[in-house]
């Protein structure tokens, strides 16, 4: 018996060790290795002193060209929306850019998730790997105890979401097959075309979301302005007026485009009609006859 | 005994009453067997084990599907019928304990079996919680006298058995949950890909089935080694057969030699005239198919392969190939690639049925094959690429080189580097996020 619990002993250690090695090799490729997606970008980015950032989800990433901004009006700025993203990604993917780097105005892009307050089940799983800073963890900590597992036990958070962070990112990633974001500074585009064209319903809840109001916190401490603004759907129904009670700087472009060359799906743009918004982006903040600079 | 019961009673304890009620009917029916002496009182005897076992397997398998094919062919005959399906939950493992406790008081009837006066011990081999979900199905002269032992620990069994277990969760979580993604994208949306893709989506099926149910057998007689119980041997590395009959003798090997046991041979097994051979064939590959569940397509599966079968009995060949290939040699010959991809190849046609949901999905799937398409293209979307046939080679490659043994990593040695070695390719490769029920647990 003596030998045999010997023998699991070893087995038990080989275990641990391997996660301990594993979680070393996949925490330094997602560090140092070739960018999978936009937070190993983000992480990369330091010193950056720029005119705009634009956080949200990919209806803020497949909507703002910078390069388009930046040939109109001279304006630097970058687009860090990360596909999925509520309004806690959202909090977390300023704080970090803040921590290196300043900006002199915040544009987040609000809609549907406005009322959320727990994690999005696929928008935290680019910030999974990072979860072990300690800036990133207490965000998410409060949601569910398996964020402490995800910290605390080596190698778990890889195996929990192996499919989008697992052994073919790794590989991806570590062979130099990564995304090169710095080209279209953060765009990327929506391909496809439109099928269903059923309206979409906002059912938010009139409340206030105590992520914003922390971003909101953050950005007066750092003198930065924050404007909220909801992108183009192709058909948009419900109550997203609720959202201007609650956030003072709101622009609502929901209803702003209706052709339907223009999207890809019922609530992203194509390249189209990205360009077109980008446009009026550009008309509502950057020139002196819309905005006030 | 206990333990086997909160077992099968964490997934629904009211289902334990049915696994008590078998396992009383076939105890008292075995011990009265033992008390008559008359022909005519134990074939009652028996009959009345079959009636209840099977009428209780009949009923929570197949009624449904008696019912619906009864109303199609009342229907089609100008009739009408209100059809009366019930909804009813299919008890898990009820086609594995039912054929053990048949082997049971078949082997009293046929006096090869003292009947147990030890309840406890028998409703232990009954319940017995590594193999009671999904086998292997145990006769009851290998596995009953095992519980009147005193039990003994033994190293060496204990350390074979945790080997077994972590080789059986690899290929489980490994090969067969990886391949299940595939094999389910491909199967569900069989018509809009391409010839290459849907041969792709078969071959990852067909070591989804095999990873998947050889993976539960390895944790089952694993976990039984531990407690120093010897479990039958269930899968012999079926896919290094040379014709479909040594397949036959390497797959699925419990169930097969129950029905070669108590449906093949007192049928007349080979000894009877060619006719009669060509039915019992039948008969027990079809048998063989409806058992594993109440659809036509696994009873197609079943006469796809009988088909098969039927040459190499005919032409008497079906024990030719009854050694392991290339016993002494490295690499097989010319001649033994070419069985064994022929066979290789039967397998996966009769896979196709048994994988689709209809016959007529089946046979689309299979029209899909040779419409000839073998554009590359699906293949190179992320998620139907080549990226699985890597992990398949590695495991062919080192079941090739212990096909001599019972499973890769079979011996009382640490083999520290190897289980290491399996163990951090769990980790790396296994599918853990999207995790797949046993597909045996459904029948």
């Amino acid at each position: 018996m003596r030998k045999f619990i010997t023998y699991i002993i070893v087995l038990v250690s080989i275990l641990v060790g391997s996660m301990y090695l594993l979680d070393s090799i996949y925490s330094w490729v997602y560090q140092n290795g070739a960018y999978r997606n936009k937070v190993m970008w983000m992480h990369d980015l330091k010193n950056e002193d720029l005119d705009y950032v634009v956080f949200g989800s990919s209806r803020a990433n497949n909507y703002v060209i910078p390069n388009i901004i930046y040939e109109k009006t001279g304006k630097r700025g970058l687009n860090l929306a990360i596909q999925a993203s509520g309004p806690l990604e959202i909090k977390v993917a300023v704080k970090e850019y803040l921590k290196h780097n300043t900006a002199n105005r915040i544009f987040i892009q609000v809609d549907h998730s406005y009322s959320k307050e727990k994690p999005d089940r696929t928008g935290q799983l680019s910030w999974i790997p990072y979860i072990v800073d300690d800036d990133v963890y207490e965000s998410f900590e409060p949601y569910g105890s398996e964020y402490k597992l995800f910290k605390y036990l080596p190698f778990y958070r890889y195996q929990v979401f192996d499919a989008r962070l697992g052994y073919r990112n790794v590989l991806l990633s570590s062979l130099n097959k990564g995304l090169d974001y710095s080209e279209s500074k953060g765009y990327t585009e929506s391909i496809g075309n439109l099928q269903k064209d059923k309206p979409y319903r906002f059912l938010l809840e009139d409340k206030s979301n105590s992520h914003f109001i922390e971003i909101n916190e953050i950005c007066r401490l750092n003198n930065i302005e924050v404007v909220y603004f909801t992108s183009p759907i192709y058909k948009a129904e419900g109550n997203l007026e609720i959202i201007s009670n609650h956030l003072s700087n709101y622009y609502n472009f929901s209803n702003i485009l209706h052709e339907r060359n223009l999207f890809s799906n019922a609530d992203h743009v194509n390249k189209k009609g990205a360009m077109l918004f980008t446009e009026v982006f550009v008309n509502s903040f950057f020139t002196c006859q819309s905005y006030k600079e | 005994m206990a333990a086997s019961y909160v077992f099968y009673g964490w997934w629904d304890w009211r289902f334990l009453s049915l696994l008590l009620f078998s396992s009383i009917v076939d105890y008292t029916i075995g011990l009265q067997m033992d008390k008559t002496s008359n022909l005519k009182s134990r074939k009652l005897l028996l009959f009345l084990s079959l009636f209840v076992n099977l009428g209780l397997l009949g009923f929570f398998k197949y009624y449904n599907f008696f019912i619906d094919n009864f109303t199609t062919a009342f229907t089609f005959f100008g009739g009408t019928i209100q059809p009366n399906s019930l909804s009813i939950i299919l008890p898990v493992g009820i086609s594995f304990y039912t054929f053990q406790t048949l082997s049971y008081t078949i082997d009293i009837y046929r006096q090869k079996l003292e009947p147990t006066r030890d309840f406890i011990g028998f409703a232990a081999f009954v319940a017995f919680f590594p193999q009671l979900v999904a086998g292997p199905i145990e006769r009851a002269t290998n596995l009953l006298p095992q519980f009147f032992k005193k039990r003994e620990f033994n190293k060496d069994e204990a350390i074979i058995g945790v080997k077994q277990i972590i080789w059986g969760l690899f290929k489980k979580i490994v090969i067969a949950d990886n391949c299940a993604q595939f094999a389910n994208e491909i199967f569900a949306n069989h018509t809009s890909f391409s010839s290459a893709t849907l041969i792709l989506g078969v071959i990852y099926f067909s070591f989804q089935i095999y990873c998947d149910f050889s993976g539960y057998s390895d944790i089952a007689i694993g976990t039984a080694r531990l407690f120093n119980f010897k479990l039958m041997v269930n899968f012999r590395y079926p896919y290094f057969s040379r014709d479909i009959a040594e397949f036959w003798r390497r797959w699925h090997i419990s169930l097969t030699t129950w029905f070669r046991d108590y449906v093949y041979i007192p049928l007349g097994g080979s000894r009877v005239t060619r006719t009669k051979q060509i039915r019992n064939v039948f008969i027990v590959f079809i048998v063989s198919g409806f058992w594993h569940g109440a659809n036509w397509t696994f009873i197609v599966w079943g006469a796809i392969n009988a088909l098969f079968f039927i040459p190499l009995l005919l032409s008497n060949k079906n024990r030719i190939n009854t050694d392991t290939i290339a016993a002494n040699r490295i690499f097989p010959t010319f001649i033994e690639i070419v069985s064994l991809f022929s066979t290789y190849c039967i397998a996966l046609f009769g896979w196709v049925f048994f994988r689709a949901t209809s016959i007529k999905t089946a046979f689309e799937y299979i029209g899909g094959i040779f419409k000839g398409d073998f554009s590359i293209e699906m293949l190179r979307l992320e998620r139907f690429s080549f990226e699985l046939l890597p992990l398949i080679l590695i495991l062919l490659g080192i079941e090739w080189f212990s096909r001599n043994s019972e499973f890769p990593l079979c011996s009382a040695k640490p083999n520290y580097i190897k289980v290491g070695a399996v163990i951090i390719m769990i980790l790396v490769f296994g599918s853990f996020s999207i995790a797949q029920d046993f597909i045996y647990f459904q029948f």
